[in-house]
């Protein structure tokens, strides 16, 4: 009998060793992530990108051997890709770090190259944004620099619908860089809480006593 | 015990002195006033600039030992990989002190070992403790270590964080070593935060306006 545990960790496994791949290779086409979707037919592969061009490449050659990768090294059953461009790239943590991993690597000054896509993103509709940037940055002495401006929650349940954070490194000359973004997306976080206006009934009957907490009640 | 006169070499590994280096070379060659010597400057504009504060010079470390005839054995190297801890005891018996002048890599590489302990056989070696310090800080250490403090009775402490507030942005700017502090306030060169700040100010302000 299959394991269903053992089963769905390998499913989920093939797709993150398939995004890893992806994100690796597809910085510049500004990839954001994959969805594998099981078919009668075989396997729909939905790839979301700032730039599908990129993906596709000159006459489909990439895409094509995009599919030979995917069939012969992930073992996955008769690919169909699809490209999709990304609704919002600039409310896409892993677009905005590769943007700015690429404006590092064209030599733009570190901070200026977060400032813009903070502005961005704010510019975007997002909540808030975080950036952070290590590595040797300025000097030859290693820090980092943490950007944010608006609200970026970091607990709650809300962050499964709101957050979406992405981690991209960057090889450069005096070492490796770490480019982190944190985009809270617009919608309602959990902790609002709306206080209505008193109603007519409420007004008359006055202020109501509201007995102290863990205080003895007299009867 | 105070300093007994020994000699202080920061061995400089940097290729250009940045404003943040001059003001660590400027703390330490004020703290160890007359017995700091640079050595390993081999760039010309380095050499002018840090002439002023000590004595400077391009040749390296060793080279610079055997032309004042110190001993190797009687060399001390600050190395954090190192396996003992420095104590008072091991200052009087030394005549040179030296300190990596390498801006640190995060996580530590180990490159004073590399480049300097590992020129140096025969020296001792001794740590300041598990973080990696800054290299005034090293020398702030170095000095409370001669008046006889041990190294656990200074206040050494991870990190510090330098809080800014740019076109409405909060920028944070952590920097991921070891701080003496002295009287709850981090041991730091004169306008130091600024100058490790300098460039946001500058970026931000001229250039996006």
């Amino acid at each position: 009998m299959v394991d269903v545990k053992e089963h769905f960790i390998g499913l989920n496994l093939v797709r993150l060793k398939i995004d890893e791949f992806l994100s690796k290779n597809f910085v510049r086409a500004g990839y954001s992530r994959v969805e594998l979707i099981k078919t009668p037919l075989g396997t729909r592969v939905v790839l979301y990108a700032d730039r599908p061009s990129m993906i596709i490449g000159r006459k489909g050659q990439t895409i094509k051997q995009l599919t030979e990768v995917l069939e012969k090294y992930f073992k996955i059953e008769n690919p169909q890709l699809v490209v999709t461009q990304v609704e919002n790239p600039d409310l896409d943590a892993r677009i905005v770090a590769s943007r700015i991993a690429l404006a590092i690597e064209k030599g733009y000054h570190f901070r200026r190259a977060a400032f813009v896509a903070l502005r961005r993103v704010l510019a975007a509709g997002a909540q808030g944004v975080e950036i952070v940037i290590s590595g040797k940055i300025v000097s030859e002495r290693a820090r980092y620099e943490k950007l944010r401006a608006g609200k970026v929650y970091k607990t709650g349940q809300h962050l499964d619908r709101l957050l979406d954070r992405a981690v991209v490194h960057l090889l450069l000359k005096p070492g490796i860089y770490g480019i982190e973004v944190l985009i809270v997306k617009p919608g309602e976080p959990d902790d609002v809480v709306k206080v209505g206006a008193e109603t007519p009934a409420q007004v008359s009957a006055g202020p109501q006593t509201v007995p102290e907490r863990g205080g003895s009640e007299s009867s | 015990m105070r300093w007994w006169g020994a000699l202080l070499i920061v061995d400089n590994w940097e290729e250009r002195l940045s404003p943040w280096l001059l003001s660590e070379y400027r703390f330490v060659a004020d703290l160890f006033k007359g017995s700091v010597v640079f050595t390993n400057v081999v760039f010309e504009e380095m050499l002018q600039a840090l002439r002023p504060l000590a004595e400077a010079t391009p040749k390296s470390v060793r080279e610079f030992l055997v032309a004042n005839d110190i001993p190797l054995s009687k060399v001390l190297v600050l190395d954090p990989a190192a396996e003992e801890e420095l104590s008072p005891q091991d200052l009087g018996k030394v005549r040179a002190v030296v300190i990596g002048g390498i801006m640190g890599d995060h996580p530590p590489k180990g490159r004073t070992r590399e480049l300097i302990t590992s020129r140096l056989p025969g020296a001792l070696a001794r740590n300041l403790g598990r973080e990696q310090l800054t290299i005034a800080g090293a020398a702030y250490v170095l000095k409370k270590v001669s008046e006889g403090y041990a190294l656990k009775d200074l206040d050494l402490r991870f990190g510090l964080t330098i809080r800014l507030n740019i076109l409405n942005a909060d920028v944070e700017i952590f920097l991921p070593y070891a701080f003496p502090y002295e009287g709850g306030k981090p041991v730091l060169p004169e306008e130091y935060l600024k100058i490790v700040a300098m460039r946001s100010l500058y970026y931000e302000g001229v250039e996006l306006g």
